[in-house]
């Protein structure tokens, strides 16, 4: 029996020696009533967060007094009565369920999921294509003379503002910049960039393209400067698809 | 008898407590008893035609899409994107424009009583307009940005190529305070290790802080605390992060019950 106490009290003291010096030194300091006392205090500012916090709550949705679901069928006149309110109702939700219907165009769209870098084609109110892209890896770049660039890829309704095929990439300051390179003057030749966007590109307008990539195993991958990379297929099927004017929904 | 100072600090401070348990307490059913008089948030149903037509609770279920329909109707004026929450078939999904951009399943639902206890004219005007978004609470960013400095040559450059972490995930929780006092609470039903407890434990202890806030000001105050009744559902944490990154400002939200 005794053993065993004395076990225990040297593993604790064991648990108490690794602790920082600065607490050892202050619970040791500790009359073993006061010690009681904290963890008492301790005890009751927990128990009061609880009630606070969790335990008033669920007794403020617990009393909720919900009534009980009465019929309303009483005299023949009130029944008649709302069997005429049912049916202007369901005229009502017939109507606006077709208005609601015939926003969604029947003409094609294309929608981009940036968390889950998905694309969706639509076509004639049905999903025509879908599949991985890349969109922006949210990396802000900053240059030594403080410049910032935020990689983010835009979010909302936007519309084709051009097509291009074999178009190419006229290298913005920060491409350099992110290579550890000097930036040239602007048109200077290094600035462009044949073959890396792929075979199309369609344009949201400030810049942002819709285009392919020689990077394909980033595809699914946040990983662009704010463009929507596709794959070869993928991107010849929403040149071919969207026209100039065409909606596209980025989230 | 000499009452000692701690005592009268004790009795002092059961005496607030009792009074915030109480003002806690009455806050629902007083909120009830209101909206139910007055229809409502939106005293838009003030008209007399159509009060007795409300009265039938059979008609609950065809008022209660009537609603979602025109609030989904009205959202798609905005162009923002929206969020609608159809609890009757577990989707909650993003619109813009009345079109679906996104459709997340619903794996399960928790409403507030409180709901259950509106009758069809307060449910009406509470819910025939889109709610808005007034406040957030979320365990993920809403823009995971990663803070890169230029390197300073290409050697530099090739030795700091990044690479997305496909593998770290955090569980998403997010919380919206809605127009009309209401909370949407979106949980991650993704695995239920330690990480996600404290994570969960933490996200409802910072709602739940700020509403004691509010509800104890409201007692210093003399009023009655406002009951913010709650509207919780799980989903895919994939789903919530998109939904969440997708909404901005004060987005507007269309709920079915």
């Amino acid at each position: 029996m005794e053993t065993n106490l004395l076990k225990k009290l040297k593993s604790l003291s064991m648990v108490i020696r690794s602790w920082p010096a600065g607490l050892r030194k202050f619970v040791m300091g500790l009359p073993l009533g006061a010690i009681g006392r904290v963890s008492r205090y301790v005890a009751g500012i927990l128990l009061f967060l609880c009630l606070i916090l969790f335990i008033i709550p669920a007794l403020q949705r617990g009393i909720i007094h919900v009534p009980k679901p009465e019929t309303s069928f009483g005299s023949g006149k009130e029944s008649g009565e709302l069997s005429r309110q049912k049916a202007e109702l369901e005229r009502t939700i017939t109507r606006l369920d077709r208005k609601y219907r015939g926003l969604t165009p029947r003409s094609a769209f294309l929608v981009i999921n940036t968390s889950g870098n998905r694309f969706y084609l639509y076509n004639n109110r049905k999903i025509y294509r879908e599949g991985e892209c890349s969109t922006g890896s949210y990396i802000l770049l900053e240059s030594e003379n403080k410049t910032k660039w935020l990689f983010k890829t835009p979010k909302g309704r936007f519309s084709i503002q051009g097509k291009t095929t074999s178009p190419v990439w006229k290298k913005p300051d920060w491409a350099f910049v992110e290579l550890g390179m000097t930036i040239p003057p602007e048109n200077h030749p290094s600035r462009y960039e044949y073959g890396v966007l792929g075979d199309y590109a369609l344009s949201l307008g400030h810049g942002y393209l819709i285009h392919g990539t020689l990077y394909k195993r980033f595809l699914g991958l946040p990983v662009t400067h704010g463009c929507v990379r596709l794959n070869d297929d993928d991107l010849e099927a929403v040149y071919r698809m969207l026209q100039v004017g065409s909606r596209v929904y980025i989230y | 008898m000499r009452i000692r100072p701690g005592t009268i600090l004790l009795i002092f401070f059961a005496a607030i407590l009792a009074g915030y348990l109480t003002a806690c307490l009455i806050a629902p059913g007083h909120r009830i008893r209101r909206m139910n008089r007055e229809g409502g948030t939106y005293t838009l149903v003030a008209d007399a035609k159509r009060v007795p037509d409300l009265e039938f609770p059979d008609l609950a279920v065809p008022l209660r899409e009537k609603a979602f329909l025109e609030s989904r109707i009205a959202m798609a004026g905005s162009d923002s994107i929206g969020m609608s929450v159809n609890l009757r078939d577990s989707i909650l999904a993003l619109e813009i424009n009345g079109i679906i951009i996104h459709r997340a399943k619903i794996s399960d639902i928790r409403v507030d009583r409180f709901f259950s206890a509106l009758n069809n004219q307060a449910y009406e005007g509470l819910f025939s307009r889109p709610l808005a978004v007034e406040r957030e609470i979320a365990t993920i960013d809403k823009e995971p940005v990663i803070v890169q400095k230029a390197p300073r040559d290409t050697v530099e450059a090739l030795n700091s190529v990044f690479m997305p972490d496909t593998i770290r995930r955090i569980p998403a929780f997010v919380s919206f305070d809605l127009s009309g006092d209401l909370r949407l609470c979106l949980v991650d039903d993704g695995n239920r290790g330690l990480g996600r407890f404290f994570r969960k434990l933490f996200f409802y202890t910072r709602i739940r802080s700020r509403q004691a806030g509010e509800n104890i000001l409201s007692v210093l105050g003399m009023r009655v605390p406002t009951y913010t009744p709650e509207i919780r559902v799980s989903l895919a944490g994939e789903d919530i992060a998109s939904i969440f990154r997708a909404l901005y400002g004060r987005s507007l939200v269309a709920i079915l019950i």
